[in-house]
């Protein structure tokens, strides 16, 4: 019993046809340089292709990335080692943090800042939770 | 270049893709053996008849630079001409649709009224787009029609053709044609031939 007659079928047919045929008989007649040279023509262009869109769709990655604000970063490099040191011991005060038991004297002001930093994106990252 | 459509290209999922290294040495001996190169050729040709502005060139290096972009997936253990078949024939029907969408049917030409029996509404005239029905879309006529129309004329190609289509191939079309293998395989290099240097230009639209 035959399948309903459609292109698809056709399709199946002609490329195990192809499979199926021996390379004489594919080639018979045919320009086997003109082929050869068509084969690789096609591998350069194409692969340059796909190396000019793989490059544009990260530089517009780059690109969307930059245009978005990152509010910690900017508060991070607006603030200084005492107001991060102010902000730190306000936060313990008010239990916001669970900070290790470490007097915040004895951090260096580099310390400071990055504690100050990991907060803030906690912060953020919580304020975004909350808005989801 | 095909326009820039995003791959709506469904491909099933629980097959095994190969890396992008192996998809590379694949693409590297299809193309880089003649016999393979003409096998696709008229795969590509075939696949883009029945699609305005598409020729098979066109469709066959948009498949591989979408194989190295990895937009489209390579399965394991499918033939590689069955591979390229699947992904030419997604984005022919991609274009397919677009060009559907179109409210002027591109197949045929634009007709500005002009000269003395022109009616006095002088604004462009277009015909309408011919319109497929959805069971026309799946079974692919237009494509088949294209086909068809590439061996019009020739017996022996045109049963073929109908024979391949009702799902038939090898030695059972053969039988059903009544043909012995001489003649089958003869027929059938002749209609791979045809196909594979279709014309854009001089197909049916």
């Amino acid at each position: 019993m035959t399948k309903p007659s459609n292109f698809n079928n056709f399709m199946d047919a002609l490329t195990q046809e192809l499979i199926d045929m021996p390379d004489e008989q594919v080639l018979e007649g045919r320009d086997v340089r003109e082929l050869q040279a068509g084969g690789q023509a096609l591998l350069r262009s194409a692969r340059a292709e796909a190396g000019k869109r793989r490059l544009a769709a990260a530089k517009a990655g780059v690109s969307a990335l930059r245009n978005k604000p990152d509010t910690s970063n900017v508060q991070v490099l607006a603030v200084s080692a005492a107001e991060a040191r102010r902000f730190i011991a306000e936060a313990q005060n008010e239990s916001r943090y669970t900070l290790a038991a470490r007097k915040l004297g004895e951090m260096s002001d580099d310390e400071v800042l990055r504690l100050y930093s990991q907060m803030k994106r906690l912060e953020d990252a919580g304020a975004k939770g909350r808005d989801e | 270049m095909i326009e820039e459509p995003e791959d709506t290209v469904e491909q099933e999922d629980g097959y095994e893709r190969l890396s992008a290294e192996d998809v590379d040495q694949e693409i590297r001996a299809l193309l880089g053996s003649a016999a393979n190169f003409a096998r696709l050729k008229s795969i590509a040709s075939t696949l883009a008849a029945g699609v305005t502005g598409l020729s098979g060139d066109d469709l066959l290096n948009e498949a591989v630079v979408r194989f190295y972009e990895g937009r489209r997936k390579w399965p394991r253990g499918v033939h590689p001409l069955v591979v390229f078949k699947s992904a030419m024939h997604s984005l022919a029907s991609d274009m397919r649709k677009r060009v559907a969408l179109s409210p002027v049917d591109e197949n045929v030409a634009l007709v500005t009224a002009g000269g003395e029996e022109a009616s006095a509404d002088s604004r462009p005239q277009v015909h309408a787009a011919v319109t497929l029905t959805p069971e026309d879309e799946l079974s692919g006529k237009k494509q088949l029609a294209a086909v068809y129309a590439v061996v019009a004329g020739d017996e022996d190609l045109e049963l073929l053709v109908m024979v391949w289509a009702d799902g038939l191939r090898g030695e059972e079309a053969a039988n059903e044609l009544d043909w012995d293998k001489k003649k089958y395989e003869a027929a059938r290099k002749r209609l791979t031939r045809r196909l594979g240097a279709l014309d854009p230009d001089r197909r049916l639209k």
